[in-house]
């Protein structure tokens, strides 16, 4: 006897593409300006060296595929949040924590550490409660 | 490949940017009054010196919403311009009360969106700039594949294929010296997300093809418009692929790469504008201390 639990088709999660598939391929699109020029040059100093033809070409896009796709596989080390534009990281790194020095609604503060664990950061570094009381006074009433 | 292509391409860096913004934001509605009357003095200094569309109408939001909180917290000196004292703003007249309060926090909220939204798409489309450069560099460097297949399969010979080469690089290397001319007024305070490394990238390839296409065309035009001997049609033959490519026969050619390689300068010059444009828009609409 089957229930209707069982009787509703199940539906199907596709698999996801290997980690570093997806990031081999990103790889080879982030260079593909480099990697496309390389290609031509590669095949025309084939040709200059001496080879002939169809096997200059052939011989010119194995090869340039070849540095391409090294080029593509030392470009994945580039590819996560904070290496891929260290300046603009470090830019929303430095607003994010004087933004969570200071006390925030709930949901913004919960928005706020999300933020921050995309950013593949932790804010736990953040004072204490205490702490950021302190630092409260201490900005609203400066020493003088 | 989205997450890791994202960040490289630089619209993750925006979209971030977006959310952090929106944080921001709910925090400074949430704020003391101190914070929100010095929050929208900041957003005066910022607008006052910015090119959003409805600047005025932004800073009268302003001195409307400051008004109101400095009168409930009892604060004026120092705060509110005379010019912006609750009396002179019209409309306004004291006592304010706990709704007036809740709409002046709302109106700052504003505001800081409207700024922060400005910003958000300069950004992008700092972001958009450079991603279409960078499109337009594998296309260009495809076409310029083709070519070198082309005359390999062709069998060209290769001293006139190495003359090719040395017009494309004479070209290139004047497009790259014109190019430090034009940085020179750039700002660089500002980050592009990397749209000048893009251009950087583009303008040998671009350059080296204009050099190269002036090398071909010259000699081609100049056969034809100035016809040696008689007018009749054998004499006006046009010089070989050959011909054109031999520097030992043609040693001017080698000006002429150069000539030809500084004019993609006009449109390497429009993009650089445009691009000066949006970081000029973000500077003006920087927070005059702290960003």
């Amino acid at each position: 006897m089957t229930t209707e639990a069982d009787a509703a088709p199940v539906p199907r999660i596709a698999a996801p593409a290997p980690a570093w598939r997806t990031n081999l391929m990103a790889g080879l699109i982030v260079t593909s300006p480099i990697g496309s020029i390389v290609v031509g040059v590669i095949t025309g100093a084939i040709f200059i060296l001496g080879v002939d033809g169809v096997r200059a070409v052939l011989a010119g896009l194995l090869l340039g595929a070849v540095a391409w796709l090294v080029m593509a596989l030392a470009a994945t080390s580039f590819l996560g949040v904070d290496r891929a534009n260290r300046s603009i990281h470090k830019e929303l790194m430095t607003r994010m924590e004087a933004m969570a020095v200071s006390p925030m609604p709930p949901s913004a503060e919960s928005q706020l550490y999300a933020l921050a664990q995309e950013m593949g950061v932790s804010l736990s570094s953040t004072p204490s409660e205490e702490e950021r009381h302190r630092l409260i006074n201490q900005l609203q009433n400066p020493p003088r | 490949m989205k997450n890791a292509l994202e960040w490289a391409l630089g619209y993750g860096y925006v979209r971030l940017w977006e959310r952090l913004h929106r944080v921001e934001e709910e925090k400074l509605f949430a704020g003391p009054p101190d914070e929100l009357i010095s929050e929208a003095a900041r957003d005066t200094l910022r607008l006052q010196g910015s090119n959003i569309d409805n600047r005025d109408q932004l800073l009268d939001q302003l001195q409307r919403a400051t008004s109101v909180l400095a009168f409930n917290a009892g604060v004026s000196a120092g705060v509110v311009p005379a010019s912006a004292s609750a009396s002179a703003v019209a409309g306004l007249a004291p006592p304010f009360h706990a709704p007036d309060d809740a709409i002046a926090r709302r109106m700052i909220r504003q505001v800081r969106h409207a700024i922060n939204e400005y910003r958000d798409e300069r950004r992008l489309a700092l972001v958009r700039a450079r991603n279409q450069l960078l499109r337009t560099i594998v296309l260009t460097a495809l076409v310029t594949y083709q070519l070198v297949v082309l005359a390999v399969l062709s069998g060209a010979p290769r001293p006139a294929f190495t003359s090719a080469i040395a017009f494309f690089l004479i070209g290139a290397t004047v497009g790259l010296f014109n190019r430090l001319y034009l940085d020179a007024s750039t700002e660089t305070a500002i980050e592009d997300y990397g749209l000048a490394a893009a251009r950087l990238l583009h303008t040998p390839l671009l350059c080296g093809l204009a050099a190269l296409g002036g090398a071909l065309i010259v000699p081609l035009l100049s056969a034809q418009i100035t016809p040696t001997g008689d007018s009749s049609a054998a004499t006006i033959a046009a010089p070989t692929l050959g011909a054109i490519f031999d520097i030992a026969q043609r040693p001017f050619t080698l000006v002429l790469a150069a000539v030809f390689g500084l004019t993609p300068s006009a449109l390497i010059s429009r993009l650089q504008s445009e691009a000066e444009k949006y970081k000029s828009d973000l500077k003006s609409s920087e927070a005059p201390a702290a960003h």
